[in-house]
């Protein structure tokens, strides 16, 4: 077998969808869970790691793929050793845990791409059982079958019964849908189960149910020497029972282990969801009670397309709202007045259902952050390594959600920095002494969410931004004049580590020096409709904070009307609206300026700026916008105020074709086109505009 | 037939749960509050036992306890409005064999009468 040679496995799509979101899941939990077991891992991390290769295990070796199964093997082999403390989770030992995993990444590829990735696992294999050799002396493997769900004590109770010969039951019981209190029939359930043997495992588990906290489905495992017809006959005392399984199981199904087969029984709550290994918890995050909810996988094009419908209703409903107001007028005056109320409240009714859907779909598609956090623990502790650093890495707020679509954008600016804060922010273990630091230094990512944004912020206790190599650099590369520079405060110099073309570096990295500079991490977010602001003090460290919009699919918006345009001026951006007559219009050096609140802002024509040529003259009053970006402001004329609304992103590719200064369009209530402002890169070419003449 | 007790401190309830019970065919006999029912649990041993929880002078929960008191095999069904889930988990726990809740159609009232009978 060499690379590149075509493969088959033994799977159909519907298969190959399943397989790869499942190893999917289990590689992204190795990747945040094995750096961790180094020193003295919690058991139920190490329990959680087997598990997951074991999973990937059973389902490389049902499609047939003798590699990986070979490799999750070997890696089994290993964390069961240290899951029973007979092997220490010494360097030694995770280091080739950490190798197998990277191979096990492109092995995993293969079934997608269904061609051989060069990698053989023959030597892989050999070093990890050469770890098991290295403390505990030889060390023979002998396989303890696990069960997927059971905690040890309840596992060995089981196993015991079903050795003595008396069986144990998987109970799933279903209250019937009328049953107003399904809590407490959940609870009847449990105790006529508790009167029938012994109840080792429950979903939900057994305080919840005691709590009355059950719901319609029940799930349980029941060691009882009684037969499964009097366990029926027990749970059928209770009313409202509607559905009741009980299933004898053997010693195989109770492990899920049949003929390497993985057979999840039990679909225990996702262990992602309990896995906080990373850093120190908050302690709110750490007192707030794990909520397990049910949950469905729903194809993400579906969800597009819920949220597309969405969409439409939105701009009916914003159609309705226009003709309730138009009929409003006409109908008051006549006899129809009860007939326009109806109306009214209709239509109020018709805009609050559509909101809460909306808001419901946008929920449904947001993610916790934690899929993109889950990455930082072995990119620091790479980066780390590579450059002769100690770094701890915190994380908080994890639990944090947003729009998918952001989630997919974000990962490349937040690994960007992260680089970037060990590489240059944290210094090397001497100099952090030599400065009364502790050597090991820390680096910390923290997500929240405010208002209608999220946070993320990185910061790091390292040697701080040298803003004096930064305003020299600026200058040498001709990107800043040199009066400007030396004129210019602390905190402006910090914002040139976002201009193109500068690395403070001072040599290119391996790790950092990859043509990849804060520009193009500025660039990407302010894409997102976000902005990033740096801060930072010699000694101290620095901080980035990211700011992100909820989700880009809708946005908030101010409708104006320019050059018989209607455009969009995300609501994020306004800073103020004012008739031209109310503001305050200076001509400074030839220049229109809008003086708001002791600060000069430059005006330019809205339509001018959007690249329209042919206008005409406007008549009546006209309105100035006030645009903010980071921190660069611009106030625009516009013809025509038309309100606040919320627009429905549709990218211009699919409308007219890509267009500088708009981020999309939008179908407006009447039927026509809307465009949609790109506030960030407006304001960047008008400040261009501005510095070239 | 079965001897059931109804409880309940509303004349209109107790009514017509004992219509519903009579023209099944049980024998029913009634009480107003706790109190009266634990005499009357005492004196006529009913079959089963159908208990308001909000009640003057004893409430439902109490006169579950002291029925059981009298007798650990005692059948009971606490009758409940919306909201009281707390209340009726914790008679569950007392041994209450099962619950309803108001208002009550005559069908559910049987079907449960019946499974506690049995």
């Amino acid at each position: 077998m060499s690379k590149g040679q075509r493969l088959s496995f033994d799977l159909d799509d519907e298969d190959l969808k399943l397989f790869n979101e499942e190893a999917e899941e289990q590689l992204e939990l190795l990747d945040t869970a094995l750096v961790h077991l180094e020193g003295d891992p919690d058991p139920d991390l190490v329990q959680q790691i087997f598990r997951a290769a074991h999973t990937l295990k059973g389902s490389s070796a049902t499609i047939g793929h003798r590699r990986m199964a070979g490799l999750t093997h070997a890696m089994e082999t290993v964390l069961d050793a240290v899951r029973q403390g007979k092997l220490e989770p010494a360097p030694a030992v995770v280091d080739p845990l950490l190798r197998a995993l990277d191979a096990l990444r492109l092995l995993a590829q293969e079934v997608v791409l269904k061609r051989h990735s060069g990698v053989e696992t023959g030597d892989l294999e050999a070093e990890l059982h050469a770890a098991l050799e290295t403390e505990a002396g030889p060390f023979r493997h002998e396989p303890t079958p696990v069960s997927w769900a059971l905690s040890g004590a309840a596992a060995a109770e089981a196993f015991a019964q079903i050795e003595r010969g008396q069986p144990v039951y998987l109970v799933h019981v279903r209250i019937a849908e009328e049953c107003q209190l399904p809590g407490i029939r959940c609870y009847q359930v449990l105790q006529e189960l508790d009167a029938c043997g012994v109840v080792a495992w429950t979903e939900p588990e057994r305080s919840l149910i005691e709590a009355g906290a059950g719901e319609f489905s029940t799930r349980a495992l029941l060691a009882s020497d009684v037969g499964e017809e009097q366990v029926q006959s027990a749970l059928a005392a209770v009313s409202d029972v509607g559905l009741a399984e009980v299933r004898a199981l053997t010693a195989e199904q109770l492990t899920g282990v049949a003929g390497g087969e993985a057979t999840p029984l039990f679909e225990a709550a996702p262990a992602r969801a309990q896995l906080t290994v990373v850093g120190r918890e908050t302690p709110e995050a750490a007192a707030a009670p794990r909520k397990t909810t049910q949950s469905v996988r729903i194809d993400v094009e579906r969800l597009d397309g819920l949220m597309n419908l969405v969409g439409e209703l939105v701009i009916d409903r914003t159609r309705l709202q226009q003709i309730r107001e138009q009929l409003a007028g006409v109908l008051r005056q006549t006899s129809h007045a009860e007939l326009m109320e109806n109306l009214e409240e209709t239509t109020a009714h018709l805009a609050r259902i559509t909101d809460e859907l909306q808001e419901e779909i946008m929920r449904s598609r947001m993610l916790p952050v934690r899929s993109v956090l889950t990455r930082l623990p072995r990119l620091v502790r790479d980066v780390a390594a590579k450059c002769g650093k100690q770094v701890e890495l915190v994380m908080a707020g994890e639990e944090t959600e947003l729009d998918r679509s952001v989630i997919e954008e974000i990962s490349d600016p937040l690994v960007h920095i992260l680089r970037n804060a060990v590489d240059h922010g944290i210094e090397p273990p001497d100099e952090r002494r030599a400065a009364g630091k502790p050597e090991t230094g820390m680096v910390s990512v923290t997500a929240w969410n405010q208002e209608a944004s999220i946070y993320l912020a990185i910061r790091d206790d390292g040697a701080g931004i040298d803003t004096e190599a930064l305003r020299r650099k600026a200058v040498e590369r001709g990107l800043v004049a040199a009066e400007t520079a030396e004129a210019a405060t602390e905190e402006a110099i910090l914002q040139y580590i976002f201009l193109p073309g500068l690395s403070t570096a001072k040599a290119l990295s391996d790790v950092s020096g990859r043509g990849v500079g804060m520009d193009i991490v500025r660039t990407n977010v302010e894409r997102l409709n976000g902005h990033v602001t740096v801060r930072s003090a010699r000694g101290l460290g620095s901080e980035f904070v990211i700011q992100l919009p909820l989700t880009l699919a809708t946005t908030k918006a101010l409708m104006v009307m320019a050059g018989g345009t209607v455009y969009a001026i995300p609501l994020v951006s306004v800073t103020e609206a004012l008739a031209e007559s109310d503001a305050d219009l200076h001509q400074v050096g030839g220049k229109h300026t809008l003086r708001l609140r002791d600060r000069l802002l430059p005006v330019a024509d809205l339509a001018r700026a959007l690249g329209e040529r042919r206008l005409a003259p406007v008549e009546g009053p006209r309105f100035v916008v006030a645009a903010r970006h980071g921190d660069r402001q611009q106030a625009f004329l516009v013809d025509r105020l038309l309100g606040e609304q919320d627009v429905v992103v549709k990218s211009l590719g699919d409308v007219i074709g890509a267009r500088r200064g708009l981020t999309g369009a939008t179908i407006l209530g009447d039927g026509t086109l809307g465009l949609i402002v790109d506030t960030a890169s407006l304001l960047s070419e008008q400040a261009q505009l501005a510095a070239t003449a | 037939m079965a001897t059931i007790l109804v409880v309940d401190d509303a004349a209109f309830m107790r009514m017509r749960m004992s219509k519903i019970l009579s023209e099944a065919g049980y024998d029913v006999i009634q009480a107003g509050n706790g109190v009266e029912a634990v005499e009357q649990y005492r004196g006529q041993k009913p079959d089963a036992v159908l208990m308001d929880i909000t009640m003057p002078e004893m409430d439902g929960l109490t006169a579950l306890r002291e029925i059981r008191a009298i007798d650990p095999q005692a059948r009971v069904a606490m009758v409940t409005a919306l909201g009281q889930q707390q209340v009726v988990l914790e008679a569950v726990k007392q041994g209450a064999k099962d619950f309803l809740v108001k208002p009550c159609e005559g069908e559910r009232v049987l079907a449960a009468v019946s499974k506690l009978c049995a």
